[in-house]
């Protein structure tokens, strides 16, 4: 290992995820140790073993308390750019199984203020790239100050992730360098994002992941380049200013209005129940545009903004029971430019053919490629439905099939593999499987692609 | 290894290149694949790759299991799944050889086989005591007793 050139050996210790292994890397050869001054980034995640040991009364002794050896893994580290520290997904998962002993501890309250100012000035001028994941069970229920901190000791951060607690916003200066922040799971103690959006005016990169203790959120940022936002069913309006804001992935449930002044947009994910009050300005540089409600009906007729649209994505919850139909007439008329056209299986069972077709031929030129998650009921009906589609879609060149992961092995999709590629010779086919996804996503018609594989048969 | 797939489709002449090792061996390579190598694509790009390119720094066995890495990470139509349970294979090896899949990757600079590679030491290191280390890779320049309980001692929190 001595022989590697020192960036290489550099590489491998850099890809260590826990700061601990660098450390041990230090006391095994002079090489290591030299190459290892260099790593920069110092992260220490607490596992659910490591917690329970340090807490158990025989061996309590033996293992130094998380925090301690924070303060002093950071101390002792030399150059540092880059801190991330928390709990692992092993202590995270278990929150739920704590009791009031571990509750009214402070051992693992990582965004406790006290324990920050032990070592954050010291390293914070430096510092470019901070994470606190903090373990939720002892800090929900105390206000952190950890904003006001972090603004005061470390002017040149530029990226700020904090996940799992109170904030306060109380004593947060302006810290203009910083241009990524994400809050997950956080309860902000300000009602609105207003302080953040002004101290932090330079934001190209907003993740809000659950973030409550919200009441009319507005954000107002001019520089904001990437967004994502999942909103809870508390705040009744929200709203959006962002003139060069390009990438928006927007989760909600119902609020009372949604108002996005977002010009620049052009990768558009917008997940939500219904809104009364939709007032959506012209996208006019929308160019990737996912849906996913089971309003789908009601938000494409809301759409306005569908011209310059050329990826576009349907999901919708999978209900026999749906009335809501929505004709692919529709689909060509708000979406004329279309190249790319993914379908999720709700989706796909509420598709169908327009009445009349025959004389008014609305189709959809421009469309060279569609993956479709499947739900058949009769093979016949679902090659009828392709051929309609076929029909519109002239200049289809790319056709992913996906059926559900209980057909995988049955005939399904082996007849359907045959049918199509020889009624269709001209297509590049591609057949696969999907399943539901594996996130909780409610409301949602989520997806993910099992496996897919292309067939030559119909190459030319 | 391709043969099976491209005899159904119409024959189209196919850039090959050839590349020398340091021991003189000779591995043609489909131009297609070669480019997953930013070394070897300047020198495509530049004209130089219609002679053999001599890499003096690669011998004939690492330098084939390198064009063989590239031509199944340009193969079409392979699903990701199966890729990565061939990574998997491939650098199942002694420590000695992922070291010259790392130095031989760095020199043709292919990033998929130094991530692979890199990542598998790390993995390796992930872990384990000093001695274990030390002796999973052969590690001599070790510090004296003096020296290491210093350096131990300024690491000692990585140790409880």
């Amino acid at each position: 290992m001595e022989d590697l050139p020192h960036h290489l050996i550099l590489d491998i210790l850099g890809r260590l995820a826990d700061s601990a292994d660098v450390a041990r890397c230090r006391t095994v050869s002079r090489t290591l140790n030299a190459v290892s001054r260099d790593v920069t980034s110092v992260t220490l995640l607490c596992s659910l073993s490591r917690y329970l040991r340090s807490r158990s009364s025989d061996a309590g002794s033996l293992v130094a308390p998380f925090k301690s050896v924070v303060a002093s893994s950071v101390l002792s580290w030399g150059s540092v750019d880059s801190v991330a520290i928390g709990i692992d997904g092993s202590l995270a998962d278990s929150c739920e199984d704590m009791e009031e002993d571990d509750e009214a501890g402070d051992d693992m309250y990582l965004m406790d203020a006290g324990f920050l100012a032990g070592w954050l000035p010291r390293v914070g001028e430096g510092l470019k790239s901070l994470s606190i994941s903090d373990f939720w069970v002892q800090s929900c229920w105390r206000r952190s100050d950890v904003l006001a901190l972090v603004s005061s000791c470390c002017r040149n951060l530029c990226e700020l992730e904090l996940k799992n607690a109170w904030l306060s916003v109380d004593g947060l200066n302006p810290l203009p360098a910083l241009t990524s922040l994400t809050l997950e799971f956080i309860r902000l103690d300000d009602e609105n994002l207003s302080k953040i959006c002004t101290c932090f005016p330079l934001l190209q990169v907003l993740n809000l992941r659950g973030v409550g203790g919200l009441k009319e959120p507005k954000i107002h940022l001019p520089d904001l380049r990437s967004c994502q936002w999942t909103v809870s069913n508390v705040p009744l309006s929200l709203a959006i200013y962002a003139p060069r804001l390009v990438k928006l992935k927007l989760k909600c449930i119902k609020p009372k209005s949604l108002i996005l002044e977002t010009p620049a947009l052009s990768d558009f994910d917008l997940s939500i129940v219904q809104a009364d009050d939709l007032q959506v300005k012209d996208l006019i540089s929308l160019e990737s545009l996912k849906l996913d409600s089971p309003c789908l009906y009601n938000l494409i007729t809301a759409f306005r903004s569908g011209e310059t649209v050329e990826k576009l994505t349907l999901n919708t919850e999978f209900n026999r029971h749906v009335e809501e139909m929505i004709s692919l007439e529709l689909l060509f008329k708000t979406f004329p430019n279309a190249s790319s056209l993914t379908i999720g299986p709700g989706t796909w069972s509420r598709l169908w053919p327009s009445p009349g077709s025959g004389e008014e031929k609305v189709g959809m030129k421009s469309l060279k490629g569609i993956v479709a998650c499947m739900v058949v009921s009769h093979i016949d009906v679902a090659q009828s439905f392709i051929a309609f589609i076929m029909d519109k879609c002239t200049n289809l060149s790319d056709f992913t099939m996906l059926v559900h992961q209980q057909h995988a092995d049955s005939t399904l999709l082996s007849n359907l593999t045959k049918r199509c590629t020889a009624d269709w010779p001209r297509l590049k086919w591609k057949f696969g499987v999907f399943k539901e996804a594996t996130e909780a996503c409610g409301f949602t018609g989520g997806w993910d692609i099992v496996w897919q594989r292309q067939t030559f048969e119909g190459a030319r | 290894m391709s043969s099976s797939s491209s005899s159904s489709l119409p024959p189209c002449p196919k850039k090959m290149i050839t590349l020398k090792s340091s021991d003189g061996e000779t591995f043609q390579i489909e131009e297609t694949a070669a480019l997953q190598s930013k070394t070897l694509e300047n020198m495509i790009d530049e004209n130089c790759a219609s002679t053999p390119i001599p890499l003096r720094s690669i011998n004939g066995k690492i330098l084939a299991k390198v064009v063989e890495f590239c031509n199944k990470h340009a193969e079409v139509g392979v699903d990701a799944e199966s890729l990565h349970a061939w990574d998997a294979e491939f650098v199942n090896v002694e420590y000695t050889t992922l070291f010259d899949y790392i130095l031989a990757a760095n020199f043709l600079e292919i990033p998929t086989l130094l991530d692979l590679a890199s990542g598998v030491v790390g993995d390796m290191i992930k872990g384990k005591t000093p001695d274990e280390i030390r002796k999973m890779f052969n590690i001599n320049d070790a510090f004296s007793p003096e020296e290491e309980e210093e350096v131990r001692r300024a690491n000692q929190w990585a140790f409880e």
